[in-house]
C-alpha cells in the first residue's frame, strides 16, 4: 500500500505494531509465563513478571496417572476425544458443505438465496437458549454422551458458514472452466472433481480450519452433554479449573497451552490458504 | 443442460445441510418458541396457550437493563470489532515486516478456547491480584487498584474489550485480504490526482470493501449474540446486575431459577430483536450487498 | 487453630491413610448390578478423596459396577434438571442440602425411608451427629445424607495484627467489630474484608449474619419473603458500616472478590480479617509462620429480627440423595449406607484441607481435627458445637430469593442503595419469582 522509506515513518509503523502485539498477544503470554510458575509464586506478592524457579511441573502435574485428580480428567483421552469430535465433524462439514457450495454457487433454483441467507441467519439460534432443547433432542435420538452426538451437533452448528465459504468462492472460478471440461464430454461431476475443487482448495482448507477450531473450543453444548470421563472433551477439562475453590493458573495455562498446540500447528501449515480462502469468501461474497 | 434436473440436484445437493440445520437448530428453536408459550415451572406443564411469560418478562424490573446491557454487548461489541478491526486491518495491509509478522500472530486469540480466554482476562483484570491493575498502579496512573470488573460502570465496557480481543483479529484479517485486493491502479491513481492517505481511504478504499464490511459487520453480530461463555464466566451478569445480558439471564432464569418459561419467552423476544437488526442493517446496505453479490 | 501446612503433605497423608484403612468390616448384604452416581464440585482435597473411597465401596461390593461422574459445581442445577427432564438422573446424586426442597417438588428424589429396610435408618442415627443427620429431612422425611456440614458465618482474624491493634481476643459483638476492624485498618491493609460476588458461598455468609440477628430470607407458612424485615436489613447496615468506617476494600473490590480470593488476600496480609463459612482459610492452606486464628462471627448487640437469632446456620454441600427413578435402589442404598460407616464420614481424619465440619461422630474423635480446630472439639465435646443452629435456606425457589439477595448486597456494598431500599426492591422481586414458581 506505501513503501516510503523516511525513519519516522518506519518508528511509527513499528510503533503501531507493537501496540497491537501488546494488545494481542500479552493475555496470551501472560498465560504461557504463568505455567511455569509454582502455586505459591502465583499466589504471593508482589507479582512476578518472569517465574521465579521455572519448572514444567504444571506440566507433568497434568498427565500424573497417579494423582486421583487425573482419573476424573484423564488428558489423553480429553485430547483424542476433542481430536475425533474436530477432525470427524470437519469432514462431514467440509464434504456436504462443498455439495451445498457447489449447488447454491454454480445452479439456479427457487429460493436459492432465500436458503442460503436463513442458513446464515441460523448461527444466531445457538446460545444459551438452546442448551435445555437440545439436550431434550440429543436424549431422544439417544446421542446423549456420545462422540457421535457431538460430531452430528457439531457439525449441523458449522455447515452453514462452511457452505457460505465455499458457495463464494466457487462463484469466483469461471464457469467457462467448466462449460469447456462438459463440451469436452466430462460429466458434472467429473467436471466438478476434476476441474472445480482444485480451485476451489483455499476455501475448503478455510472451512475445514475455521470448523476445526470451532469445534475444538466449544464449551456450553458439550458441558451438559458429555457424562462419563471417558467422552469428555478439553473444554470441559479446562473449565474444571475454574472450580469455586480453587484455580491453579499454572495448570490452566499448562493445559490451555496444550490445547492450543493443535490449532497452532494446523494454522502454522494452513495461514497462507485461510487468507485467501477468507478473502474469497468475505471479499466477493 | 437441462434446466429443471439442475434443479433436483441442486435441492439434492443442498439437503443434508438443509436437513441438519432443520433438525438440529431450528427444531430447538421450535421446542424453545412453544415452552414460551406454555407455562412450565418446576419441571411441571401447567398448560400451553398463555402469555403469563412474557407479561413476568415485561414486569420484571431487571429486564430493562438487560435489554439495554444486551444493546452495548451486541450493538457496541460489533461496532467495535468492526472499527477496530477496519484500523488493524488497514494498517496490516502495508507491506512491511513488522506487519508480516503480526500477520501470522495476530489469529491466536481466536485459536484460545472461550473459558480459558474468559478465565485469563478475569484474572488479569482483577483488582487486587491481577496484572493489568498492578501495571496500572506501579505506572502510576492509578494510586488505587481498579475493580474493572467489580465497578459497575466499568464492567459491561470490560466484557466489550476482551470481546473485541477474541473477535476482532478475524475481522482485522479479512479486511487486510480485501484492502490488500483493492486495484493498486486505483489508489495510483487518487495519489496522482492529489488526494492524501485519508481520502485515498475514504474514496477509493472504502467503496471497494463495502461489500466485505457489511459481511464481516453481519457476521459478527452472529457471533456476538451465540457469545454465552464469555461473559458467563467472566461476571456472572454481576455486579447487581451490572452486566446482565440476555443469555446469562435466560441461562439464569432456566437453569437456577427452574423457570423455563420466562426463559423461553425471554429467547424469543432476543431473536426477534435481533433479526429485526440484521434484516434492517442488510436493507440499509442492500445496495453493497447487490454488488457484490450479482457475481 | 495455627496452622502451617503445605498441600503437598497433606495430600500425601491421605492417601497414606486411605491405603492403610483399606477393607473395613464387610458389608450386611453385597449389592449387585449397576449404579450411577454423580458428584459435584468440593475442596480439592475432597475431590481427590472421594474416587478413593469409591475404591473402598468396590472392594466390599465387587458385584457393583460402579459409574461415577465428577462435574463442575457451577453447573449442577443444570446437569441434574437436564438429567431428570430426560430419564437419565443418576441413581445416586450427591448435591446441596438446599436443593432437597426443590428436587423433592420436583419429585425428582424420593425419601430414603421408603427404600431403606428395617432399622437401616437407625443404624445410621448410632453414627451420625443427630443434628446434621435432621439437615437431610425435609416434611419429616429423610431426603438425603449428609457427609459433612459447612457453617456460617465465621471470622478468620490475623492475630498479629490484632496483638498491634492492643486488643487480645477476637471481637464478640457487631460493636466491637466495627471497633476492632477500624483500629486494625492500615493505609494499605483494609482492617476486613468480606466476600460479595454473587457466588452461593458469598451470599450464605450473610445469610449467617442476619439469621444470627433474627433476620430469615423467606417464610414457609406465609409463603412471603422476609428480606426487607429488620433482621436482614441491619445486617447489611452492619456491611454498610464496615465500608463507611473505611476499615474495608474499595466496595467495587468486594463485589468482584470472592470467598477464595478474600481468603487469598486474607492469607497475603493484605486483609487482617475475614468473614467466610466454617472452614476459612483451610482448604487453601496458609504461608509458614502466618499467625491466625477462626472465631465464630461476632453476635449483635441487639438483635432486631422477628425470629428468633440461631447461632449459626449449616449445610452439606455433599448430601447423598436417591432418584426418584433408579432401577437399583439395593445399589443406591448400599453406596449410602458405605458413606455412613465410620470410616468414610471420617476419611480426611480432620485434614484441615478437607476443611468442613465432620458428620460422623466417630470423627469428632480423631485427633487431626482437635489439632486443626480445637475450639470446635471442646465445643462439641460440651454438646454446645451445633446448639442453635438451623439449616440454611431452603424452600421452593430459595435460588431466586438469593439471587435477589445477592443484587442487594451488591448495590449496598456499592453504595447505590441504602439497605432498606436495596431489600426492599429485592424483596419485591423475589416475591414475584416465588409466586410465578408457586403459580
Amino acid at each position: 500500500m506505501n513503501q516510503s522509506s523516511r525513519p519516522f515513518y518506519w518508528m511509527a509503523l513499528s510503533l503501531i505494531g507493537v501496540v497491537i502485539a501488546a494488545y494481542i498477544l500479552f493475555p496470551i503470554f501472560w498465560l504461557v509465563l504463568a505455567s511455569f510458575k509454582t502455586t505459591g509464586e502465583l499466589a504471593s506478592l508482589p507479582l512476578t513478571f518472569w517465574p521465579q524457579a521455572p519448572t514444567i511441573e504444571a506440566y507433568t502435574a497434568l498427565f500424573d496417572e497417579t494423582s486421583q485428580s487425573s482419573q476424573l480428567l484423564n488428558w489423553p483421552t480429553l485430547i483424542s476425544n476433542s481430536f475425533i469430535v474436530a477432525v470427524s465433524s470437519t469432514i462431514l462439514v467440509v464434504f456436504f458443505g462443498t455439495l451445498a457450495g457447489y449447488a447454491f454457487s454454480r445452479l439456479h433454483f427457487p429460493g436459492r438465496d432465500l436458503i442460503l441467507g436463513g442458513l446464515l441467519i441460523s448461527r444466531m439460534f445457538q446460545g444459551a437458549a438452546l442448551l435445555l432443547p437440545t439436550y431434550r433432542l440429543m436424549n431422544s435420538l439417544n446421542l446423549q454422551d456420545s462422540l457421535l452426538g457431538l460430531i452430528l451437533l457439531y457439525s449441523a452448528f458449522g455447515l452453514p458458514f462452511a457452505t457460505w465459504i465455499i458457495a463464494s468462492s466457487l462463484r469466483e472460478i469461471p464457469f467457462e472452466l467448466e462449460e469447456s471440461a462438459m463440451m469436452d464430454g466430462a460429466s458434472r461431476l467429473q467436471s466438478m472433481v476434476r476441474i472445480v475443487l482444485p480451485l476451489a482448495t483455499p476455501a475448503l482448507i478455510t472451512a475445514a480450519m475455521w470448523h476445526f477450531v470451532g469445534a475444538w473450543s466449544e464449551f456450553a453444548f458439550a458441558s451438559i452433554l458429555m457424562e462419563s470421563s471417558d467422552n469428555k472433551t478439553v473444554t470441559i477439562g479446562l473449565a474444571s479449573f475454574v472450580e469455586l475453590f480453587t484455580i491453579e493458573f499454572n495448570r490452566v495455562g499448562a493445559a490451555a497451552t496444550l490445547v492450543a498446540m493443535p490449532i497452532m500447528v494446523v494454522f502454522f501449515f494452513g495461514q497462507r490458504y485461510f487468507t485467501r480462502g477468507l478473502l474469497a469468501g468475505a471479499v466477493k461474497g | 443442460m437441462n434446466r429443471s434436473s439442475d434443479r433436483w440436484l441442486a435441492y439434492f445437493l443442498i439437503l443434508p445441510v438443509v436437513a441438519a440445520v432443520l433438525a438440529f437448530v431450528l427444531g430447538p428453536t421450535w421446542d424453545v418458541a412453544t415452552l414460551s408459550l406454555t407455562q412450565f415451572v418446576m419441571g411441571q406443564e401447567r398448560g400451553f396457550g398463555t402469555l403469563v411469560n412474557f407479561e413476568a418478562l415485561w414486569a420484571d424490573p431487571v429486564f430493562g437493563t438487560v435489554v439495554v446491557n444486551t444493546a452495548i454487548w451486541i450493538l457496541g461489541g460489533t461496532v467495535f470489532c468492526v472499527l477496530t478491526g477496519l484500523a488493524v486491518g488497514a494498517y496490516l495491509a502495508i507491506d512491511s515486516k513488522v506487519t508480516t509478522a503480526l500477520r501470522a500472530l495476530i489469529l491466536l486469540p481466536w485459536v484460545l478456547p472461550d473459558v480459558v480466554t474468559a478465565m485469563a482476562w478475569k484474572w488479569m483484570l482483577h483488582g487486587q491480584v491481577g496484572v493489568i491493575g498492578d501495571a496500572f498502579t506501579r505506572v502510576g496512573l492509578s494510586d488505587q487498584p481498579i475493580s474493572f470488573l467489580g465497578d459497575p460502570d466499568l464492567v459491561m465496557w470490560m466484557l466489550v474489550i476482551v470481546l473485541v480481543w477474541r473477535k476482532m483479529p478475524l475481522v482485522a484479517l479479512i479486511l487486510c485480504a480485501a484492502i490488500r485486493s483493492v486495484p493498486a491502479e486505483q489508489i495510483e491513481a487518487a495519489r496522482m490526482d492529489g488526494a492524501n492517505a485519508f481520502q485515498r481511504f475514504r474514496h477509493v478504499i472504502l467503496p471497494n470493501i463495502s461489500f466485505s464490511l457489511t459481511a464481516v459487520t453481519v457476521i459478527s453480530m452472529i457471533w456476538i449474540t451465540a457469545e454465552f461463555t464469555l461473559p458467563w464466566v467472566m461476571t456472572g451478569g454481576g455486579p447487581a446486575n451490572s452486566s446482565q445480558i440476555m443469555s446469562t439471564y435466560i441461562y439464569q432464569q432456566s437453569f437456577q431459577f427452574f423457570n423455563w418459561g420466562v426463559g423461553s419467552a425471554m429467547s424469543v423476544v432476543n431473536l426477534v430483536f435481533l433479526m429485526a437488526v440484521v434484516g434492517l442493517y442488510l436493507y440499509i446496505n442492500r445496495r453493497s450487498w447487490a454488488a457484490g453479490g450479482s457475481k | 487453630m495455627k496452622l502451617d501446612i503445605s498441600r503437598r503433605g497433606f495430600l500425601i497423608g491421605t492417601t497414606a491413610m486411605a491405603a492403610t484403612m483399606g477393607i473395613a468390616a464387610g458389608p450386611a448384604r453385597a449389592a449387585t448390578g449397576s449404579l450411577s452416581v454423580w458428584k459435584f464440585g468440593g475442596t480439592p482435597a475432597e475431590v481427590e478423596a472421594w474416587p478413593a473411597a469409591n475404591e473402598r465401596f468396590l472392594a466390599d461390593n465387587p458385584d457393583v459396577d460402579l459409574d461415577y461422574s465428577f462435574f463442575n459445581g457451577q453447573i449442577r442445577r443444570q446437569k441434574i434438571l437436564a438429567g431428570f427432564q430426560t430419564n437419565r438422573l443418576a441413581d445416586v446424586i450427591i448435591a446441596f442440602g438446599q436443593d432437597i426442597p426443590e428436587f423433592a417438588g420436583f419429585g425428582l428424589i424420593q425419601p430414603l425411608d421408603d427404600i431403606a429396610t428395617d432399622g437401616q435408618i437407625d443404624d445410621w442415627k448410632t453414627r451420625l451427629v443427630p443434628e446434621v443427620m435432621s439437615s437431610g429431612m425435609h416434611d419429616g422425611k429423610l431426603y438425603g445424607v449428609p457427609t459433612y456440614v459447612d457453617m456460617a458465618s465465621f471470622l478468620a482474624v490475623d492475630m498479629d495484627a490484632l496483638a498491634e491493634a492492643g486488643y487480645d481476643r477476637p471481637p464478640a459483638t457487631w460493636s466491637e467489630l466495627r471497633e476492632y476492624a477500624k483500629a486494625m485498618t492500615k493505609p494499605d491493609r483494609p482492617g476486613i474484608a468480606f466476600p460479595a460476588t454473587t457466588a452461593p458461598v458469598d451470599i450464605n455468609i450473610f445469610e449467617g449474619i442476619a439469621y444470627a440477628n433474627g433476620g430469615r430470607v423467606f417464610d414457609e407458612e406465609s409463603g412471603k419473603v422476609q428480606l426487607n424485615e429488620a433482621g436482614m436489613v441491619d445486617a447489611l447496615q452492619l456491611y454498610a458500616d464496615l465500608i463507611a468506617d473505611g476499615s474495608t476494600p474499595a466496595g467495587t473490590s468486594m463485589t468482584e472478590t470472592n470467598f477464595r480470593d478474600t481468603a487469598q488476600l486474607f492469607g497475603q496480609g493484605r486483609a487482617a480479617m475475614w468473614i467466610g463459612l466454617s472452614w476459612l482459610n483451610t482448604p487453601w492452606g496458609t504461608p509458614e509462620g502466618f499467625n491466625w486464628e477462626g472465631a465464630p462471627f461476632p453476635r449483635p448487640d441487639a438483635p432486631s429480627g422477628s425470629f428468633p437469632p440461631v447461632a449459626a446456620i449449616m449445610d452439606g454441600t455433599a448430601v447423598l440423595m436417591v432418584s426418584s427413578r433408579t432401577e437399583n435402589p439395593e445399589a443406591a442404598m448400599a453406596y449410602i449406607d458405605f458413606w455412613t460407616q465410620n470410616e468414610q464420614l471420617n476419611t480426611w481424619g480432620g485434614n484441615p484441607e478437607i476443611a468442613r465440619v465432620p458428620a460422623g461422630k466417630d470423627a469428632w474423635n480423631s485427633p487431626g481435627l482437635a489439632e486443626a480446630w480445637p475450639n470446635w472439639v471442646s465445643a462439641y465435646n460440651e454438646g454446645n458445637f451445633f446448639a442453635g443452629a438451623e439449616p440454611m435456606p431452603r424452600f421452593i425457589g430459595v435460588s431466586a430469593v438469593e439471587s435477589a439477595l445477592a443484587t442487594a448486597i451488591q448495590q449496598v456494598v456499592l453504595g447505590q442503595k441504602t439497605p432498606q431500599e436495596a431489600l426492599d426492591e429485592a424483596n419485591e422481586a423475589a416475591q414475584a419469582q416465588i409466586d410465578l414458581l408457586r403459580g
